[in-house]
């Protein structure tokens, strides 16, 4: 029942959403899909959803905010006409949660916001960069460089034969 | 539908009617009183035929008489009730029951006492009663061990429910005293219980629902009240398949499964309970205090699992979860096949003095693997009554050795986990052992090793953490709530397998990865094969094969209707739901060339479709249509999930 509900929802929402010509934040997955891929993000930012200010919202706070609206909005502790609300908002919840507390993803969803710009961020940026790109990408990198310029190098000798 | 024959015919003389010492006390306490106050002005009215719960303000109408005809009124009321659910742990070799009893989590105990219940159905020509199977559970007859290895029971149901005839427990089960047949072209496994010198058929989810009526009627006896919502705790490594045919067993047996719990997410439940008492108790407020990291490795008699929890304030967040089929029958086999080597030939044949025999080698071998938890070496003597005598030593050293497959399948699940959770052993604050095998020392130095901690966590018995965390998620999932605040917490679950769509080539493509909180949504966007391809076939599967034939097919659908474009420009959307029941739903449409619309209405199925892991429908379905219908992926930087 609640399952044909829900297929109606996502078929209204995305015919509303196309009709009106605008992009929906709701929760039509398909909309969203092709905002993320023209790199829009949606309108109710991660942080407003997590109840967070970016400026100061380190590892710890995410979590914070996370538990504590989970326990408000999960399906589980929520009466069953609210179910299907609640797995909604919690799966929105989820998402922010996902992105913001992994620092790479939460740095490319910050640069998409226009969060990212002043020097000072510039420079936890880096610091950030470091810790998640250890040594290894590094030299990783390195190696890969090294072995196009020996290619390179084998083309110009096989070009002096 | 013969399977219903046995299960009705129980269901409702157990709770009233049936001749069992136990039943006229059960239906005194019924019809002394026909009518019992619960909360919000709610009864519960008893009707001779079955239990239905009402709402009505008892001024008005003390009671009711319904017909017989008024039969599908009860789930309209039962949904503005609320229904405490109780926690059942139905193991391999044992199984409790738990109820939050308003302050605390209490186990039921049966008539002879027992919180843990062998579970077992017996299947017994009784003249008095007709041919009424019963379970371990049951309060009339204890059985002995040796009349449950007699061919008359059946047990390991837990190890047989929802496998197909080709997996390799099902044969690993043919050494059991019932009968497992196999005729290896997947589907159910044929078994059968010796009744009167016949075997007679019957199946492991009419066993289970017997040995569930069975669970059900005791807890009604003893809390007065009737039983409808259960939570039950169910092994990680448990596919769809294999959880549908347990909630089947659950609703041939009148219950309503709320909620199937991966069993270490029950522990993890408990666990974050008693987190949440003490850091209360040390800083007296409600804070959300610091985040504690647990692994849990639970090993019982058919089953092996490992889970990572990450808990503070009371939520419990499952980081990652690992299981397979892998317990103590597994060590009783090895130790089976190292006492006696030609074990298989010799009971091969099945005669009646053979499987009594077998009966008492098992006895003799379970009881050695007991007693070396606590002792270096132990003597067996054995009389396997047809002549021949077993008389030796088993050494802890050589326990160890011929189970050196199970602690290495051990070792790499706890590695596996740990790996998946991103956790390193220095991240892990507790370590959590339940289940029975859990007691065997190399297990336990294993584990703790893995894990670099010197002792494990105390405070949980190792038997009755499962079941008393199901019990809690039953309360916190019946809505109750308690003034102390004990109740206020939560599991986030996560699913234990990957679950996606099979691609051009065999491959298989996770929409939702393992390991991903629910309820969950993701969607993935895939295209064509084929120039001017108009319809594609979804075939959805469930596991972490990266081949598709690796892993389980749960069902499959043709979305249609994709416009015409050469192949690979036409856009297909794959989502997939799992919302907080854990109900598996896909949906799947073409998309309109270059827009973000859909080009008709999208197709929403519900999962699994198919009855049973039918592998050979996917080699249907490849032989009929072969690649013409098959779909691909698209570039990664195109696909929706990476910011959405």
């Amino acid at each position: 029942m609640d399952a044909s509900r829900l297929c109606n929802s996502i078929t209204l929402q995305m015919s509303a959403a196309s009709s009106a010509g605008r992009r929906s934040n709701s929760s039509s997955f398909t909309c969203r899909a092709h905002q993320a891929r023209m790199g829009r993000p949606a309108a109710a930012n991660f942080y407003q959803v997590l109840a967070l200010e970016p400026e100061n919202a380190g590892a710890d706070a995410v979590k914070r905010a996370y538990r504590s609206l989970a326990l408000r909005h999960h399906p589980d502790v929520c009466p069953p006409s609210g179910k299907e609300e609640a797995t909604r908002t919690f799966v929105e919840i989820q998402r922010a949660y996902e992105i913001l507390s992994d620092p790479v993803l939460r740095e490319e969803y910050d640069h998409q916001l226009g969060l990212v710009g002043s020097a000072k961020q510039r420079d936890q940026r880096d610091e950030e960069r470091r810790r998640v790109y250890p040594k290894e990408v590094w030299m990783e990198q390195l190696r890969e460089l090294k072995s196009r310029s020996m290619s390179r190098m084998g083309k110009k000798k096989l070009e002096c034969l | 539908m013969p399977l219903w024959v046995p299960v009705r015919s129980q269901v409702a003389p157990a709770a009233c009617l049936s001749p069992s010492p136990e039943a006229p006390r059960a239906l005194s306490l019924f019809s002394s009183s026909s009518v019992f106050p619960l909360p919000n002005s709610q009864c519960l009215v008893w009707r001779t035929d079955l239990l239905v719960i009402s709402s009505f303000r008892m001024a008005e109408q003390p009671y009711m008489v319904a017909s017989d005809s008024e039969t599908t009124g009860d789930d309209k009321s039962q949904s503005a009730f609320h229904d405490l659910a109780i926690g059942i742990e139905v193991g391999t070799s044992k199984c409790s029951i738990a109820v939050w009893n308003g302050a605390q989590v209490e186990l039921l105990r049966n008539t002879r006492k027992q919180k843990a219940m062998r579970s077992y159905v017996m299947f017994k020509d009784d003249t008095s009663t007709g041919e009424v199977p019963s379970g371990g559970a049951s309060n009339k007859t204890a059985y002995e061990e040796k009349e449950i290895l007699s061919g008359s029971a059946i047990f390991n149901m837990k190890r047989l429910i929802g496998r197909a005839d080709t997996d390799p427990i099902v044969h690993a089960s043919k050494n059991l005293p019932f009968v497992v047949q196999t005729l290896d072209i997947g589907v159910k496994p044929f078994i059968a219980a010796l009744v009167n010198n016949v075997w007679r058929s019957t199946t492991p989810e009419e066993v289970l629902a017997i040995f569930l009526v069975e669970l059900k009627t005791m807890a009604e006896v003893q809390l007065k009240r009737p039983i409808r919502n259960v939570v039950l705790t169910i092994p990680v490594s448990f596919n769809r398949f294999q959880q549908i045919r347990v909630e089947r067993a659950c609703t041939m047996a009148g219950l309503h499964v709320l909620r199937l719990m991966p069993e270490p997410t029950a522990v993890a439940l408990l666990y974050a309970q008693q987190q949440q008492q003490q850091q209360q108790s040390l800083h007296g407020s409600m804070g959300s205090g610091c985040e504690k990291v647990a692994l849990i490795f639970n090993m019982g008699a058919g089953y092996c699992d490992v889970a990572t929890t990450a808990t503070a304030g009371g939520v419990s967040q499952i980081k990652a979860m690992q299981g397979c089929t892998l317990g103590g029958e597994d060590i009783l086999k090895n130790v089976l096949y190292h006492l006696l080597p030609n074990f298989d030939s010799l009971y091969s044949n099945r005669d009646m003095n053979k499987i009594r025999s077998m009966g008492l080698l098992r006895i003799a071998a379970q009881d050695a693997i007991h007693r070396l938890s606590t002792q270096s070496s132990v003597q067996i003597n054995v009389d396997l009554g047809d002549g021949t005598k077993m008389q030796r030593v088993l050494h802890q050293s050589e326990f160890e050795e011929v189970n050196r497959n199970v602690f290495e399948i051990c070792e790499k699940l706890i590695k596996l986990c740990l790996a998946d959770s991103k956790l390193a052993a220095e991240d892990i604050n507790d370590v959590i052992l339940v289940g029975g095998c859990s007691r065997i020392p190399k297990i336990r130095s294993l584990v703790l090793g893995l894990c670099k901690k010197e002792k494990e966590y105390e405070g949980m018995d190792a038997l009755e953490a499962a079941v008393t965390g199901a019990a809690l998620e039953g309360a916190v999932a019946s809505g109750i709530t308690d003034p102390s605040g004990s109740l206020d917490m939560l599991t986030i679950q996560a699913t234990p397998l990957s679950l996606g769509i099979r691609v051009h080539g065999g491959g298989f493509v996770p929409i939702i990865q393992r390991n991903t909180a629910i309820p969950a949504r993701k969607s993935m966007i895939f295209t064509t094969t084929q120039d001017g391809q108009t319809e594609a076939l979804i075939v959805v599967y469930e596991g972490e094969g990266k081949m598709v034939e690796e892993n389980h097919l749960m069902g499959y659908f043709k979305v249609t209707a994709i416009p015409l474009a050469p192949k690979g420009t036409a856009e297909i959307s794959v989502c997939m739901d799992i919302d907080a029941a854990n109900t598996l739903r896909v949906f799947a449409g073409a998309m309109m060339l270059g827009t973000d619309r859909a080009n008709s209405p999208f197709f929403e199925v519900r999962m699994p479709t198919l009855d049973d892991a039918h592998g050979w429908c996917a080699q249907a379905l490849v032989k009929t249509h072969g690649s013409a219908l098959d779909l691909t992926t698209i570039p990664k930087e195109l696909q929706p999930q990476k910011v959405q």
